[in-house]
């Protein structure tokens, strides 16, 4: 998973080699030897795993080989040597490695967001003040709308990874307050594995008490209703250049359902005797199997 | 300090189990091919449009004296597969009714395309799901049949049985919602503000898929990682691994919701939950759970976290039913249906619940 990432110098890391168990004096020798482990790994998937003809397998092997680089690359950050930065008194706030990547994910997503912004709000304030008159005015006028409905995607968007994002610090957290109640208990965590566990399940914690809240349903509804307009918006544009090469357009596929709806409708009012006085003379339309004979009614 | 402390010889340990427990995996991922689904015997016995009815072939070592006479039908939901019921023979709801003697049928809804956007939840309830009713009837030779119904399938039965009262001799409902507006619904609370008719205006039929990411998004973290890791676990167990594809493919394998029908669902069920407030209407009808008044089992998971306990248990006091009966299955949405203690459990509660009722016991 992402969070065991992009962790060059991670505190969490320091944190562990600071406190060195006796005999992992090694930690250069253990991160080559999980590189190793990477490397074969990856030697084999590149051979194995190949196309089974199982969607459902083949996506479950690609989901391993996704989960299992990170997963590497979780255990092989662990094992790298503490940076020169330290804290003199050591005392670094442990997690501070999740902390870290948040940041970078978050930097990352901002530059992204702030090309794509930019690109949008620009086309946005262009259309916005693009006169609608003229024999063009309808087009002006869809593309202006089309414009405001992206920008204002984009900008839900942005406002739903941030919520996101702080599920993903609030985790951390709480994955700290756990592990230290473990060693309290005198129960450490001892496995990657178990502080992945132990990281998923804090995750899900922070992310219900998240997902039950008025605001979150609030802003999932608002990006899920601005996709709807900016999906309505599209589908205005493309069944204008549809209807140029007289091709057939989603609204007269519309119509023509509406219409056999209608007749079915009718066909089924005309044809509907009632069931009491036919029962026992006709059989219901089957299409298929059942030549059984039937018994008398009970 | 932190409560972590790692040995690196064990790090290195770690590392390497793993990098092998993956390389196995993805090894017989490679060689498993195809897994199979449903493979209980069955006939279609009648088919409109999309929809295919089946009459699963009886278990011919069970007596006559055991079986159940009234025929019991399926309703399942529209939201996935209704082969769940019958995934693989030691996972089989449907196998462990026909080895207790009860003649099963199940409705296939098939997979809704954009001919069927403006079909309504009636076209569902008394078209398809009456016309089914009707076919069992004649097939079967019985005034009145027994009547399953799964989940959203189980809403769909109840607005059935109020509507269509002589037809139906008892009703069994599994995970069944009747109240969609209680505190422990997070999908309802999710939907509170999301313009429905807007968006089924827009993309017609709902996307399945896009119903897929909305149950993913109620456990992210466990849903796209952790079930995959803990997968890793059990490689060397290829059943195991075999079983985890079965319920992938199901969980994946999911519909279209016929646009117009979804709309009314969400909006008259979820959104005002009309069912409860009984103010529904069906086709110009008056649809009143008071008016449910036939024998009820209304089986549900005490840990279902798509539909809570608080949405299926105040079905007893909504219903009109002087013979109701529930009984809450310590487990979750799926695991009702396919875990050990279902198979051990859930058939033969159905089953004896059924014999007791059984004209021929009376």
């Amino acid at each position: 998973m992402p969070i065991w990432r992009c962790n060059k110098r991670s505190a969490l890391k320091e944190t562990l080699m600071s406190e060195p168990e006796s005999g992992s004096t090694h930690p250069e020798w253990t991160a080559g030897w999980i590189e190793k482990q990477r490397e074969l790994l990856r030697q084999h998937a590149s051979r194995a795993g190949a196309a089974s003809g199982n969607p459902a397998a083949d996506a479950v092997g690609t989901r391993w080989r996704e989960l299992g680089d990170a997963w590497l690359e979780g255990l092989s950050s662990l094992s790298r040597p503490a940076s020169a930065d330290s804290s003199p008194d050591g005392a670094i706030p442990p997690f501070k490695v999740g902390e870290e990547m948040l940041q970078a994910w978050q930097s990352a997503w901002t530059v992204f967001e702030s090309g794509q912004q930019g690109i949008t709000d620009t086309l946005a304030k262009f259309a916005s003040q693009m006169p609608p008159l003229g024999p063009a005015r309808e087009h002006a006028l869809a593309w202006r709308e089309l414009a405001t409905a992206q920008a204002e995607c984009r900008r839900l968007e942005a406002e739903l990874r941030a919520v996101l994002l702080k599920v993903q610090h609030d985790a951390l957290d709480a994955l700290e307050t756990r592990t230290r109640e473990r060693e309290a208990a005198n129960q450490p965590v001892g496995s990657f594995r178990e502080l992945y566990d132990l990281w998923v399940e804090s995750a899900e914690q922070v992310y219900s008490g998240v997902a039950q809240s008025e605001a979150f349903a609030e802003l999932q509804a608002r990006l899920g209703n601005a996709t709807v307009r900016l999906r309505g918006h599209q589908q205005k544009v493309i069944e204008y250049i549809l209807r140029q090469f007289d091709l057939p357009t989603r609204s007269e596929l519309n119509s023509v359902h509406l219409q056999l709806r209608a007749l079915k409708q009718q066909l089924d009012a005309l044809s509907a005797v009632p069931r009491s006085t036919t029962r026992r003379k006709s059989a219901p339309v089957r299409k298929s199997g059942g030549t059984r004979k039937r018994s008398a009614r009970r | 300090m932190s409560g972590v402390k790692f040995d690196q010889a064990q790090l290195a340990r770690e590392a390497e189990a793993f990098a092998q427990r993956l390389t196995r995996g993805l090894g017989l991922i490679e060689q498993i091919g195809n897994v199979e689904i449903g493979t209980t015997l069955k006939d279609a016995i009648y088919a409109e449009d999309k929809v295919v009815l089946y009459r699963y072939r009886p278990f011919p070592e069970v007596a006559t004296r055991s079986r159940v006479r009234v025929p019991l039908l399926i309703c399942y939901a529209m939201v996935n597969r209704p082969y769940m019921m019958d995934l693989q023979p030691d996972r089989s709801l449907i196998r462990g009714l026909l080895a207790q003697g009860v003649d099963v049928y199940l409705i296939d809804w098939g997979y809704p395309d954009g001919a069927d956007r403006f079909r309504t939840f009636d076209d569902y309830v008394s078209g398809y799901l009456a016309r089914c009713v009707n076919a069992v009837r004649d097939y079967a030779g019985h005034r009145r049949v027994n009547l399953l119904g799964v989940c959203q399938g189980g809403t769909m039965s109840l607005c059935y049985a109020a509507l269509h009262r002589d037809t139906l001799l008892n009703l069994v409902t599994m995970v069944t919602p009747v109240d969609f507006r209680t505190p422990q619904n997070v999908l309802t609370r999710w939907t509170e503000h999301v313009d429905i008719d807007a968006m089924v205006a827009t993309s017609g039929n709902v996307s399945g898929e896009m119903l897929n990411a909305l149950f993913i998004g109620l456990q992210p973290f466990r849903l796209t990682g952790q079930k995959y890791i803990d997968l890793l676990d059990r490689i060397d167990d290829r059943q195991a691994l075999e079983n985890f594809l079965r319920m992938e493919k199901w969980i994946f394998d999911s519909p279209d919701q016929p646009g117009e029908m979804f709309r009314q669902f969400m909006t008259w069920f979820v959104k005002e939950n009309r069912l409860c407030r009984n103010t529904l209407e069906l086709g110009g009808r008056p649809v009143r759970l008071r008016d449910v008044k036939l024998p009820l089992l209304n089986i549900y998971a005490s840990q279902d976290h798509l539909v809570p306990p608080s949405a299926s248990t105040p079905m007893g006091s909504l219903v009109g039913s002087r013979d109701y009966e529930s009984y809450a299955f310590p487990g979750g949405h799926i695991g009702i249906y396919v875990s050990g203690a279902a198979q051990r459990e859930i058939p033969g509660r159905i089953a004896a619940w059924l014999k007791q009722r059984d004209p021929r016991k009376r």
